[in-house]
């Protein structure tokens, strides 16, 4: 969802949209950000490899490193959306709700998964299973 | 477990082989699913941003663009030192224009009909026409274009609208292309751009194409403030190749690769009677670069030394007897003046009041008189002023009187043009350069910053 919810619509400006990585792409040229929000939208079509990363290392058994991967890959994902959700629109271009919305679910989705996965590590410890 | 382990009557029994395809589909699974990862990061960064694959498809985007009134995408199809000249100061104006009342807060800009660009079937010239290396023209050969506009549709405000009386009916023109229109495009880091200044240039050098020699090469200076004494000096020298060699090549290009066939084209200037003596300057950092303002400049016009220093918002100058601070709140007096003066066809001179070396006019003018302040002077002359005086109206002229909502908006406008002032640096390959368009664009966007409420609409008020 994450993944999905980054190809659709985050930002409309006239009859267009935008995905998140070309509203990056505009913010970055358009807006002064600062360079460490330059730097983390630069980095932001890395979301894709790692929610892909986090999904091989759960698929070869490396659960633990997998966990920490998507969480990470979660935590990045919801900040962007609640940002863009949180940003205010300019007289010719706003948010788009789709985007933001659909890749905050699955952000959402993700964090409850890895915080379910570290209680149980935590609560059932491994001898008892 | 060995066979002598076991009990007797039991064996151990052949295992059948281990199932090692589980794991290798689960390899093969890992290995998909970071392909399909690498490639959807692959097709994000290619959207990020980066320009057009050739000089026709630049020019498409924009049409493309401005058909769907994306303002963002036509921003992002211009050339990156173009669009960074613009965009910075275009965000502020919207903001200032929102705050100041003209342009509507809650303003869909996905319902905006107020204007509207349609193209048919247009088509291309076969080749582009080259520049050189990086810049090139795609021709528009045919088609037809649909613009029009409604104001009344447009995201302003009610009170704006009714201001500006602006007619609520559309207004609509159809344009047959029936000879080539061209447009530049240019290359940035391998991608394509559509190019306003060097479309501009084209269109001013009649379509003729620069030489080699024609080019004046960006020479820039290792720090802001030597750009912008640069840039002074060669303009009160009158040496135009030396201006355009310090105006940034990333912003205006185009006025390098222009500069002699343009240059070519001016009125020779009669020199100017002006020595730069000294100048000094602040800085203050701005998005990528640093704006350069002057603090204090000695100037000799015509064999007069002119001292001028700016301090704490307020200008003060000195030009032999004369010794005068301005500040911004002395504009509305300093205005009416020289409107009342402009009105008596002739320039109105006030004089010190009071003999005792200089007095008060006004309530904020501070104005000193050299010459008055000499106690052995018996008759001390009478300073010249250029602001208004107590005396002003002796001619029977009348200054415009300001309210105080008005004078407080001049005083905004005013202290915006003063504490903005500046002349936008950025700097290419090491080197400082100018930014003319960007200082241009920031100057407008912070005197637009610096006004308050009802400003705009006072100052629309005055004079009616």
């Amino acid at each position: 969802m994450i993944v999905v919810g980054s190809f659709l619509p985050w930002l409309r400006s006239g009859q267009a949209s935008r995905n998140s990585y070309a509203t990056g792409g505009a913010v970055r040229q358009l807006l002064d950000t600062g360079r460490v929000v330059d730097d983390l939208l630069a980095l932001w079509p890395v979301i894709g490899i790692a929610c892909a990363v986090a999904v091989a290392l759960f698929l070869i058994g490396l659960r633990s490193l997998a966990a920490v991967v998507a969480g990470l890959s979660a935590i990045a994902a919801g900040a962007a959306s609640i940002a863009a959700l949180a940003a205010s629109p300019s007289s010719f271009a706003k948010v788009a709700l789709p985007g933001p919305v659909v890749t905050l679910i699955g952000a959402t989705l993700v964090a409850l998964a890895v915080l379910l996965r570290a209680f149980a590590a935590v609560a059932v410890p491994r001898s008892s299973r | 477990m060995t066979e002598e382990d076991l009990a007797p009557g039991f064996e151990i029994l052949p295992q059948p082989p281990k199932r090692r395809h589980g794991k290798l589909l689960t390899s093969i699974a890992a290995v998909v699913v970071l392909g399909a990862g690498g490639a959807i990061s692959y097709v994000a960064f290619s959207a990020s941003g980066g320009g057009a694959s050739s000089p026709d498809k630049a020019v498409q985007n924009v049409i493309g663009d401005l058909q769907n009134a994306d303002l963002i995408g036509v921003l992002d199809d211009l050339a990156p030192g173009e669009r960074a000249a613009l965009s910075g100061a275009l965000n502020d104006d919207v903001a200032s224009l929102k705050r100041l009342g003209v342009l509507a807060d809650g303003a869909d800009p996905t319902g905006v009909s107020g204007v509207h660009f349609a193209a048919h079937d247009l088509t291309y010239a076969d080749k582009t026409i080259t520049v050189n290396d990086h810049v090139q023209i795609v021709q528009i050969t045919g088609g037809s274009v649909d613009l029009g506009g409604n104001v009344a549709q447009l995201p302003f405000t009610q009170r704006f609208l009714d201001l500006t009386h602006a007619p609520d009916k559309d207004q609509s023109q159809h344009v047959t292309i029936d000879h080539p229109v061209r447009i530049a495009a240019e290359k940035v880091d391998g991608g394509w751009y559509a190019s306003l200044f060097y479309t501009a240039a084209d269109a001013a050098a009649g379509h003729r194409i620069p030489a080699a020699g024609d080019s004046i090469p960006a020479v820039g200076a290792d720090t802001p403030e030597d750009a912008v004494d640069k840039l002074i000096r060669s303009a009160l020298s009158l040496d135009l190749r030396s201006v355009i060699g310090i105006v940034s090549p990333d912003e205006l290009g185009a006025l390098h690769d222009y500069g002699a066939m343009l240059a070519a084209n001016l009125p020779t200037p009669h020199a100017l009677p002006v020595t730069l003596k000294s100048i000094d300057f602040t800085s203050t950092p701005i998005t990528d670069g640093m704006r350069v303002s002057i603090k204090d400049v000695s100037l000799t016009v015509q064999g007069q030394q002119i001292n001028a220093a700016i301090n704490g918002g307020c200008a003060t100058v000195d030009a032999g007897p004369l010794h005068e601070t301005v500040c911004p709140k002395d504009a509305p007096n300093l205005i009416g003046g020289l409107v009342g003066g402009l009105s008596c066809a002739g320039f109105s001179y006030g004089s010190s009041s009071g003999g005792s070396g200089g007095g008060m006019v006004g309530p904020h003018h501070v104005i000193k008189s050299r010459a008055s302040s000499h106690a052995s002077s018996p008759m001390p002359a009478p300073a010249p002023s250029i602001l208004p005086s107590s005396g002003a109206g002796t001619f029977g002229c009348q200054s415009p009187k300001f309210t105080d909502a008005q004078k407080q908006a001049i005083t905004d406008l005013l202290t915006g043009l003063i504490s903005s002032g500046g002349v936008d640096t950025a700097q290419v390959g090491g080197q400082w350069f100018i930014t003319p368009v960007r200082t241009l664009a920031d100057l407008g966007a912070n005197v637009l910053g610096a006004l308050k409420g009802d400003d705009l609409y006072v100052l629309s008020s005055i004079g009616r």
